[in-house]
């Protein structure tokens, strides 16, 4: 069974279509990548997938649940990080994976104990009982990763992991991300950073302009851009360029 | 110029979006607001001169200088803590010190951004009084001159002493973080009404048999408030130029107005000094990370825990969350002493209302009081719940998607919203019906009536705060006052005063009739006690529907703007 299924998937904001009718098939324990340039739609599609946003038309399912019938048991099902983790200021880092853990059913016993490996792995174990106010950036980017985890969610749905990172941090993200797909959960996740995509994922789809204009492994995604032994980087430059020159400019 | 350009664009964006509709429902509130100040003060004027020409004037004066106090007082705390926000916590500040603007080229641009946003809504609050001294005393075109002239002033001191305090505070005060002196300014406000109070004591002029003689009397009312403060240098100058103390003395309106003029630019000077000398190093400061206070658990989280113990695990955490929330941020929880300030000062109003000079009518008018305090704690519960219930769904802002993307329904977020709200205002609420009927010895009949009135009504206005602000969210407001003076916060007034004008009417004539047998010695018989209750159950039915439609309304709204 699959864990992400979007079919036909439209969405228009007021006369503008963000979406032109997406397919996406995410298979269970895969590293899906998901890349396009910015305003692809690679935004609106998540909002869509995690249940913040309703599509114009075309069907999502997450987990075998379908998201427009039954939001709330996708929304059980799926961990979701945004590319700008706006987090609860006033709060502690431990207040906060408490208070998401209640969001999520958990007692904070439980949460605390979901968190803790995660949290030392991502080095914030000294600043749990600092103000979320005092985090950086990239510290407030890992403590939504850990909080996006403390219910074992199915799909991990996140975008932009890398951003605000130091290395050590981003090696230790790519690790924990290697290793929930180990055991078992679907991590769809959005990034411009290509190295990270590629180094990471076991399939990957370009969308542009509200279409997804390739989809497949890096070898299938290199035959199609027939660019043999490019990068990453290259086969996406040159499919999004090919599109562009094909596409109309709206 | 060029440093106000974003600010007039933003102005500009924000009056298109906000459409005509709205734009219309708000001029129209402050057309009513205006026409009824400006009837109710040319009425008291008119009336001072019926009772004695020269009293009348007397009176005139005093109330000129009462006025402009209080306006002087208003337009100093709100420059300070504009001066707080908009020197050391806006959000163009960055932008503005990485750039290279000199100095005083930015304390020029903070001093009228200061004076403009401090100073509006208090000009505007006392246009009308100011305009009905104008038509009763028959001021020319010289008399809103000098208005203009005095005014300007007096924003002008206000925003200078604003700034200047605001800069020597973020230096000198040991708090990490500037908005952490939001809660000392409001403290000493706190203490500055009180000393006003004892300064002026307004209520001795109420009470003429007080004075030894009528002469006392008139002397007492004659002698100038607080002469040496710009308040009565400006109030003096109107009051000439309008020819209250009988003739126009040009050499005072020229002294007094040379006073403020002078105090105007001496204030504006000291402050540019204060603020070239301060301002790098004090943003510098603010911008230090708070330092860990109330992090770790204490008793008030355990008293938290039990207070939110009754509700379900999802509602209980979002009801602690967002009470721990106002709890750290010393910008929320400041204005809660300030609520004290002004109940302090209710009470007190109340405690010295010469109720017993009244004579055989005392009963009477004690329990008059004490059933119309019913409609006035519905209005400090709605002034409540405008700026803490209200903002609760906006204040998610950029937070939201944490509770967006969790499992968790849109209902169970208002109605967490709803009890976090409700549980607080109706215990404030309750403690200042109990207090004010004890103050003023009411009968246990009115006491029990203003109880359960007020239980009802502290309920819909939770409901209507949380249910309109979450049909009208701004998830953009820096703070709660940015949404309690949007449309948002007009439509929710509006509804609260109509609900408390409804209450107090409904339960107005069977209590008047409850009353008048008790005076005439008939006790309360089933006629009564069968009025009272259908009172009562239409208090309790109007907020019960209150509360449900505000609640589902809020609740489709947010639901719909979800997820489209």
């Amino acid at each position: 069974m699959s864990a992400i299924v979007c079919r036909d998937l439209r969405k228009s904001f007021g006369a503008f279509e963000v979406l032109k009718g997406i397919d996406l098939e995410v298979q269970r324990g895969e590293l899906f990548g998901f890349l396009g340039p910015n305003g692809a739609g690679k935004t609106t599609t998540i909002r869509i997938v995690t249940g913040l946003l309703l599509p114009s038309s075309g069907t999502v399912e997450v987990a075998g649940w379908d998201v427009q019938k039954d939001p709330y048991e996708v929304k059980r099902r799926v961990g979701y990080v945004p590319d700008r983790a706006y987090l609860y200021d006033k709060l502690t880092g431990g207040e906060l994976i408490e208070f998401v853990g209640h969001l999520y059913g958990l007692e904070p016993a439980v949460a605390r104990a979901e968190a803790r490996p995660i949290v030392e792995l991502l080095d914030l174990g000294g600043w749990m009982d600092e103000l979320v106010e005092a985090y950086s950036h990239g510290m407030r980017q890992k403590l939504a990763m850990i909080v996006s985890l403390l219910h074992r969610p199915e799909v991990l749905v996140i975008d932009e992991p890398m951003v605000g990172l130091d290395p050590r941090s981003a090696r230790r993200v790519k690790t924990l991300l290697r290793e929930l797909v180990d055991r078992g959960t679907t991590v769809f996740l959005s990034t411009h950073t290509l190295e990270v995509a590629e180094a990471l994922c076991s399939r990957i789809a370009i969308i542009q302009r509200g279409r997804i204009i390739a989809q497949g492994t890096m070898d299938e995604l290199r035959s199609e851009s027939m660019h043999d032994d490019g990068s990453l980087e290259a086969i996406f430059l040159r499919l999004t360029e090919e599109e562009r020159e094909g596409d109309p400019v709206p | 110029m060029t440093l106000f350009f974003p600010r007039l664009v933003a102005l500009r964006r924000g009056r298109e979006e906000a459409g005509w509709r709205r734009l219309a429902a708000l001029v129209t509130l402050g057309l009513v607001f205006w026409v009824g100040a400006y009837a109710i003060t040319a009425r008291v004027l008119r009336h001072f001169a019926t009772v004695d020409p020269d009293l009348g004037r007397i009176l005139a004066a005093k109330l000129l200088a009462l006025l402009f106090l209080l306006l002087v007082t208003f337009l100093a705390f709100s420059a300070l803590i504009t001066a707080i926000s908009q020197c050391f916590l806006a959000r163009d500040l960055p932008l503005l010190i990485a750039a290279p603007v000199p100095l005083r080229r930015l304390f020029r641009m903070k001093l009228v951004e200061v004076g403009v946003v401090a100073s509006w809504t208090a000009v505007f609050l006392a246009l009308p009084v100011f305009v009905a001294y104008g038509v009763v005393f028959e001021g020319g075109i010289g008399y809103y001159a000098a208005l203009v002239l005095v005014l300007a002033p007096c924003a002008a001191i206000a925003a200078s002493l604003g700034i200047l305090v605001a800069v020597a505070l973020v230096n000198l005060f040991p708090a990490r973080r500037a908005r952490d002196l939001l809660s000392l300014v409001a403290l000493v406000f706190l203490i500055g009404i009180v000393i006003l109070l004892r300064v002026v004591r307004p209520e001795r002029f109420v009470r003429p048999e007080s004075f030894g003689s009528w002469a006392d009397y008139l002397v007492s009312l004659s002698n100038p408030t607080l002469p040496w403060l710009p308040s009565y240098w400006a109030a003096r100058v109107l009051g000439e130029v309008l020819g209250i103390y009988q003739v126009t003395h040009w050499p005072a309106v020229a002294w007094y107005g040379g006073l403020l003029m002078a105090a105007a630019l001496v204030t504006a000077a000291l402050s540019a000094g204060v603020f070239r000398e301060g301002f790098r190093s004090g943003w510098s400061r603010a911008q230090e990370a708070r330092q860990v206070r109330w992090t770790r658990r204490g008793w008030w989280t355990r008293v938290l825990g039990l207070a939110g113990a009754p509700f379900p695990l999802r509602q209980r955490a979002i009801i602690l969350k967002d009470a721990t929330t106002i709890f750290r941020d010393p910008a929320q929880w400041s204005q809660l002493v300030l609520l004290l300030a002004v109940v302090c000062v209710y009470l007190y109003n109340i405690h010295v209302l010469p109720l017993d000079a009244a004579g055989g009518t005392g009963y009477f008018m004690r329990n008059l009081l004490a059933f119309l305090n019913v409609g006035l704690v519905g209005l400090v519960v709605t002034a409540l719940a405008a700026r803490f219930v209200l903002p609760s769904v906006s204040l998610e802002g950029n937070t939201l998607w944490l509770l967006r993307s969790s499992p968790v329904a849109v209902k169970e977020v208002l109605w967490a919203k709803f009890w976090g709200g409700f549980v607080p205002l109706v215990v404030i609420a309750e403690l200042l019906v109990v207090l004010t009927n004890t103050i003023l010895h009411t009968t246990t009949l009115l006491q029990v009536l203003s109880v359960v009135a007020v239980l009802c009504i502290s309920a819909a206005i939770a409901g209507l705060g949380v249910g309109v602000g979450a049909a009208h969210p701004r998830f953009d407001a820096a703070d709660g006052t940015q949404v309690a003076a949007g449309y948002a916060g007009f439509l929710f007034m509006v509804l609260s005063a109509l609900l408390v004008l409804f209450s107090v009417t409904v339960l107005a004539w069977p209590v008047y009739h409850s009353f008048r047998a008790a005076w005439l010695g008939w006790g309360t018989g089933a006629r009564e006690w069968a009025g009272l209750g259908g009172g009562l159950l239409a208090v309790a039915g109007i907020s019960a529907i209150a509360l449900y439609s505000a609640m589902r309304t809020g609740c489709e709204r947010m639901a719909r703007n979800e997820e489209s």
